[in-house]
């Protein structure tokens, strides 16, 4: 089959999934009234807001032909660090100096440690040639570690109105997480259809070797295309951070694994150089109303992780079968 | 790669014969940059000397590698036509800071014209297309760059007479405007038909220099043969 008709049907039949989802919960008798409601419609786009950020730099990555298993960890680090400046600020006890932060100065903070995480991903894997999961798992570790000798095993709650707003804040009738994530998937729209960067990205996902002979600087475009993938993963930290008014050590622990499955049922191959942001938010609502049937039908969180983990696998399989083809 | 001195005019081909093994494509790759660590030597570019440390240095200064491996080296697969084409002079392309779809399509349809590459649009996958078209879209894309000199590593491996015979009077009617090109086959009628000089290499060792007149296939073959 021609692979653009193919790229144009794998979208189509996310669609056509998402679709069917949602009409058979609206048409559901027990649940449609809970599920139409505007609060729920809302809360469900709230929710995926912090899986989409996530999920747009795991594209990024992803197309490169990498992948990223840190992101979780990265985002729990970032948000604990930008909660920690917030509430307490930076203290040299030796000196008995303190630096307080302002509210953007510890969003700014948060996102700095996303980025330079990703960034140090990407170096070593540059650097030792390591195979992109093997790093990332070592990250996943090292991340999660920081997060839990910053917060010293507490959560860090009660952090002010003006950060709350980003998390539970409205403009316009839409909570803010939502114009965040909808503001970063224009950006990065853009960013993968119209600049160099973007094309570098399928071209290297594609065939590094013919990247690298058409002049292409690997290890630049593949330090950046991490540095990106951590630093929207610390504005994912910081969302949801925000909308908890709390920073947890154990924050995102798993979110990798939604946020791959939302890239791949989004129609990006995990073998690079095919897919799309716009693939990846079709995605992201999948997993997003899948998630909220499976609660409101009332199943077994048990269950919801076996059924989350089936689809996953379909999706993995179909993108198998299509790349064989 | 042991020792080879080679040198190469605008409007000449120079051809490099060597049996497999010989290091032929690794006198390409040197040249081009790829192995700046594992190779000395001196590479002269219009007078002056240069040393490439990366494809991206050999491309900027003007010299570009249509590699032999076009599915495994030259192409991304997974990208049109246009996509390949402009693949290593993106900033050509660009308007604003922002690729411009019609830049693109205006450079794949200049060079589809050229070239005589036959493709039903320019959007075209290029894992669609005949491997005489393919072969032609690796040479537009190093030429899309603008070089002074072209090594070209074996341009006619698999493909039909036809495209064949194009890529030959391509290369003329470039050598006439002044290319200089590196034309490493292991075709020795294609050799001979071609190049105005002809390099033998052995064993990582230049063995033999012929000018077109003095060559012939059994001097050839015959500084090409290993020594024992």
């Amino acid at each position: 089959m021609n692979p653009k008709l193919r790229d144009h049907l794998t979208r189509f039949q996310s669609l056509a999934a998402l679709l069917l989802m949602v009409l058979s919960l609206s048409l559901h008798p027990g649940i449609s009234d809970t599920f139409l409601s505007q609060e729920n419609t809302l809360n469900v786009l709230r929710q995926i807001s912090v899986n989409l950020c996530l999920s747009i730099g795991m594209t990024l990555v992803i197309l490169s032909g990498g992948i990223d298993l840190s992101v979780g960890s990265v985002l729990a680090l970032a948000g604990a660090v930008a909660a920690g400046l917030l509430k307490d600020g930076l203290q040299f006890p030796t000196f008995g100096v303190g630096v307080q932060f302002t509210f953007l100065g510890a969003a700014v903070a948060g996102l700095i440690i996303g980025a330079a995480l990703g960034w140090f991903n990407g170096w070593v894997i540059t650097r030792f040639r390591l195979p992109p999961f093997v790093a990332a798992l070592g990250m996943l570790s090292i991340a999660r570690g920081l997060t839990q000798l910053w917060t010293k095993g507490f959560p860090i709650t009660g952090l002010g109105a003006e950060f709350g707003f980003i998390g539970t804040g409205r403009w316009l009738g839409l909570p803010m997480p939502v114009w965040i994530s909808a503001a970063l998937v224009a950006v990065f729209v853009l960013i993968t259809r119209k600049t160099r960067l973007g094309r570098y990205l399928y071209a290297i996902g594609g065939n590094e070797r013919a990247a690298q002979l058409s002049g292409l600087n690997l290890r630049a475009i593949k330090i950046t295309v991490y540095a990106l993938g951590g630093a929207l993963a610390g504005i994912a930290g910081l969302l949801l951070t925000a909308r908890l008014d709390s920073a947890t050590p154990s924050a995102g622990l798993g979110y990798e694994l939604d946020s791959i499955a939302a890239v791949v049922i989004g129609g990006t191959s995990l073998n690079g150089g095919r897919g799309s942001v716009l693939g990846t938010v079709l995605g992201c609502l999948i997993i997003g109303v899948l998630n909220n049937g499976l609660v409101l039908l009332e199943v077994s969180p048990f269950w919801q992780q076996v059924i989350k983990g089936l689809v996953i696998l379909a999706a993995v399989a179909l993108d198998r079968m299509n790349a064989k083809e | 790669m042991r020792e080879v001195s080679l040198r190469v005019q605008r409007g000449e081909i120079l051809g490099v014969f060597g049996l497999m093994g010989a290091g032929r494509t690794e006198l390409l790759e040197t040249l081009f940059g790829l192995h700046p660590r594992e190779a000395q030597g001196r590479v002269f570019l219009e007078g002056r000397a240069v040393w490439f440390r990366s494809p991206r240095e050999a491309i900027n200064a003007g010299v570009v590698l249509a590699p032999e491996d076009r599915r495994r080296d030259g192409l991304v697969l997974s990208l049109g036509l246009a996509a390949n084409l402009s693949l290593a002079c993106l900033g050509k392309v660009e308007r604003h800071g922002l690729l411009d779809a019609i830049r693109e399509r205006d450079l794949a349809a200049d060079f589809v014209k050229r070239l005589r590459i036959r493709t039903p649009s320019a959007g075209q996958l290029v894992r669609h297309l005949s491997g005489g078209n393919q072969q032609k879209i690796v040479l537009a894309k190093g030429l899309a760059t603008e070089p002074k000199v072209l090594l070209l590593d074996e341009p006619t491996r698999g493909i039909d007479i036809n495209a064949k015979r194009e890529i030959y009077q391509l290369l003329d009617g470039l050598v006439a405007d002044g290319l200089g090109v590196v034309l490493v086959s292991s075709e020795l009628p294609e050799i001979l038909a071609l190049a105005d000089r002809i390099l033998v290499i052995s064993e990582g060792r230049k063995t033999a220099e012929f000018s077109r007149a003095e060559a012939n296939e059994e001097n050839i073959m015959k500084a090409a043969l290993p020594r024992n």
